[in-house]
C-alpha cells in the first residue's frame, strides 16, 4: 500500500488514542478540534477507526492463527454484567441475552471486586505470606506496656497467614527473642500463644485479630473478607490491569482522608477463579505502630487439617489455657 | 425499526446487538478510553432496556440509543478530573453531533475496514494484534520488539492512516 498523506492533527490524534501524548499535545489537539468542523471530522475519523480496531481485535481478526484465537477465547476472563443480567432474568430470552451481553461487555471494576469477595467468602483454605514493603525508620510503641514487648504489627515481615472462612485464621510470627507467636481464631473464639507459654483464649472471635491495625473501626487486614466488603463503601475501585493472563489487578483508593485504613490497596486475583493472590496495602494507619506498607501473597490453596484453626492443633494437650472473660 | 416480537427481552437483544458496534463507535469517539467505553456501554444497555417500553419503532434504534449515549458521555466527562482530551462542553457537543452523523454509515465502514485489513502485511497485522487484541501499551510492544517507543508509534500511525485512506476510497464521503 502507498504511503498515506497525513496532517499534524493525525499525529496528535494517534498519540492521544494510543495514550502516549503529553499534556501539551493533548491541549493542542483539543484546540484544533475546537477550531473547525473539518478538524472535528478528521479527529472522529481517527477515533472511530481506533474504536473499530478495538472491536475487530475482540472478534479475533488480528490473531496470527485460528488456533490462537480460540485459545484466547478459552483463556479470556469471565465477563460479567451483573446488573444487566439481573434485569433480564425472568425472560425465556435469558440464555441468549446473557450469552451475548456477557460476551460482548467486559466486567466493571466493582463487579470484579464482588467476584473476589464471593470467592473469599467460601470456606476454602489459603496460605499467605506477609512481606513488609515499607517499614518505619524507627518502630515506635515497642515500649508501651499495654501492648507488650513485641507488638504484633512490628513483626510482620515473613509472617505466615492461613485462612479459611470469616473469622478463621492463624497468623504465625517469628519474634526477635527466638520465640514463635501464633494468633488465631476458629470462627467461635480467638486465641494467642507465644513459645511454650500459656494459651490465651477469648470468646470474641475478633479479639486477637483486632490487635493488628484495627482501631476505631479501621480496616483489619486479617479479616480480608470484611475488608473487601468495606472497600466498596470506603474506596474508589478502578482497574489497574485486566489484560494480563497471569493476574488481574484492581486498585482501591481511599475516598476520604478522614477515614481510617490504608490509603491505597492493590488487589491481584486470578482471572478465571477470582482467588485473591496478592494484596498490597500502602500507607497503613500507624496508631498501633507497625509498617507503612505490606504485601500479602498467596502461597498455597492446599487443604489444611479440619481442626487447624483451633488452638489445640498447635500445642500439646497439657498446655495451660487461660480463658478471657 | 423494532422487529415484531412478543418477547421484549428478545426484541431488545436483537436490536441492541445489531446496534452495538455503532453505539460503541459513538461512545469511544467521545471518550477515547477503551475501558471507560466498556463501562459506559454497560450503563447504556441498562438505560436503554429500562426505557425500551417507550421506544418509538418509527425511529432508527441506533439514533435512539445515541440519545442515551450522549447523555451518559456528558455525565462521564463532568466526573473526570482528567479526560484523555481536554475538550470544553460546547466542543464536545459539536463532536457528539458529528459523531452521531458518522455512525449512520458505520456498518458499511466496518465492511470496508475488513477488506482493507486484508491488504496489510504480517508485521502490520502483528502490531495491531499486540496493541488491540492483547491491549499492550506502545512501550511494551517496543520492549518486546527491541525498538524505540517512537518507532512503534510511527508504525501504528502509518497503519492507521493507511486504513483511513483505504476506507475513504471505498466510501468517498469520509473515512470511518
Amino acid at each position: 500500500m502507498n504511503s498515506p498523506q497525513h496532517s499534524p492533527l493525525d499525529d496528535l490524534a494517534t498519540k492521544v488514542l494510543l495514550d502516549i501524548a503529553d499534556d501539551a499535545e493533548r491541549e493542542e489537539l483539543a484546540r484544533l478540534v475546537a477550531a473547525s468542523p473539518e478538524s472535528r471530522r478528521r479527529f472522529l475519523d481517527n477515533a472511530m477507526l481506533h474504536g473499530m480496531l478495538v472491536r475487530e481485535a475482540r472478534a479475533g481478526s488480528f490473531a496470527p492463527s485460528k488456533g490462537e484465537f480460540f485459545r484466547n477465547l478459552e483463556n479470556a476472563p469471565a465477563r460479567g454484567a451483573r446488573r444487566l443480567r439481573h434485569l433480564l432474568l425472568p425472560a425465556a430470552a435469558l440464555v441468549i441475552i446473557s450469552f451475548l451481553l456477557l460476551f460482548l461487555l467486559p466486567m466493571k471494576a466493582n463487579a470484579a471486586l464482588d467476584r473476589v469477595i464471593d470467592v473469599m467468602s467460601q470456606a476454602r483454605d489459603r496460605t499467605y505470606r506477609i512481606e513488609v514493603i515499607e517499614a518505619p525508620q524507627e518502630p515506635r510503641d515497642s515500649s508501651r506496656p499495654d501492648r507488650g514487648r513485641f507488638p504484633v504489627g512490628n513483626f510482620l515481615d515473613g509472617a505466615a497467614l492461613w485462612m479459611r472462612g470469616p473469622h478463621e485464621f492463624v497468623l504465625s510470627q517469628d519474634l526477635p527473642n527466638g520465640q514463635k507467636r501464633l494468633i488465631g481464631a476458629d470462627g467461635k473464639e480467638s486465641w494467642s500463644m507465644r513459645g511454650g507459654e500459656e494459651v490465651r483464649v477469648s470468646p470474641d472471635p475478633a479479639r486477637f485479630g483486632r490487635a493488628i491495625f484495627a482501631k476505631n473501626g479501621e480496616i483489619a487486614f486479617l479479616d480480608l473478607r470484611t475488608q473487601l466488603e468495606e472497600l466498596k463503601r470506603l474506596y474508589q475501585i478502578e482497574w489497574l490491569d485486566r489484560t494480563s493472563s497471569a493476574s488481574h489487578k484492581l486498585i482501591a483508593t481511599r475516598r476520604s482522608a478522614d477515614q481510617g485504613g490504608a490509603r491505597e490497596i492493590e488487589l491481584w486475583f486470578h482471572p478465571q477463579t477470582g482467588v485473591l493472590e496478592k494484596m498490597i496495602l500502602r500507607q497503613l494507619p500507624r496508631g498501633n505502630g507497625g509498617p507503612h506498607s505490606i504485601a500479602i501473597t498467596l502461597v498455597s490453596t492446599e487443604a489444611l487439617p479440619a481442626d487447624f484453626f483451633r488452638h489445640q492443633h498447635h500445642h500439646e494437650p497439657d498446655r495451660t489455657v487461660l480463658p478471657e472473660p | 425499526m423494532k422487529e415484531p416480537s412478543s418477547d421484549p427481552h428478545l426484541a431488545f437483544t436483537r436490536q441492541f446487538v445489531t446496534a452495538l458496534p455503532a453505539l460503541h463507535g459513538f461512545v469511544f469517539s467521545l471518550v477515547h478510553d477503551t475501558h471507560a467505553t466498556d463501562d459506559l456501554m454497560q450503563d447504556l444497555a441498562e438505560r436503554m432496556w429500562l426505557k425500551f417500553a417507550d421506544y418509538d419503532e418509527s425511529r432508527p434504534f441506533v439514533a435512539w440509543g445515541i440519545g442515551f449515549a450522549r447523555l451518559l458521555v456528558m455525565e462521564w466527562r463532568r466526573k473526570q478530573r482528567r479526560a484523555p482530551l481536554p475538550l470544553d462542553e460546547a466542543t464536545l457537543e459539536l463532536l457528539a453531533e458529528e459523531a452521531a452523523e458518522q455512525c449512520q454509515g458505520y456498518d458499511e465502514r466496518i465492511d470496508a475496514l475488513r477488506k482493507c485489513l486484508g491488504q496489510l502485511n504480517d508485521r502490520q497485522r502483528a502490531v495491531l494484534h499486540l496493541r488491540y487484541q492483547e491491549e499492550r501499551p506502545v512501550k511494551s510492544i517496543a520492549q518486546q520488539w527491541n525498538r524505540t517507543q517512537m518507532a512503534v508509534y510511527k508504525m501504528l500511525k502509518h497503519v492507521h492512516l493507511t486504513l483511513l485512506d483505504c476506507i475513504s476510497q471505498s466510501h468517498p464521503r469520509t473515512a470511518p
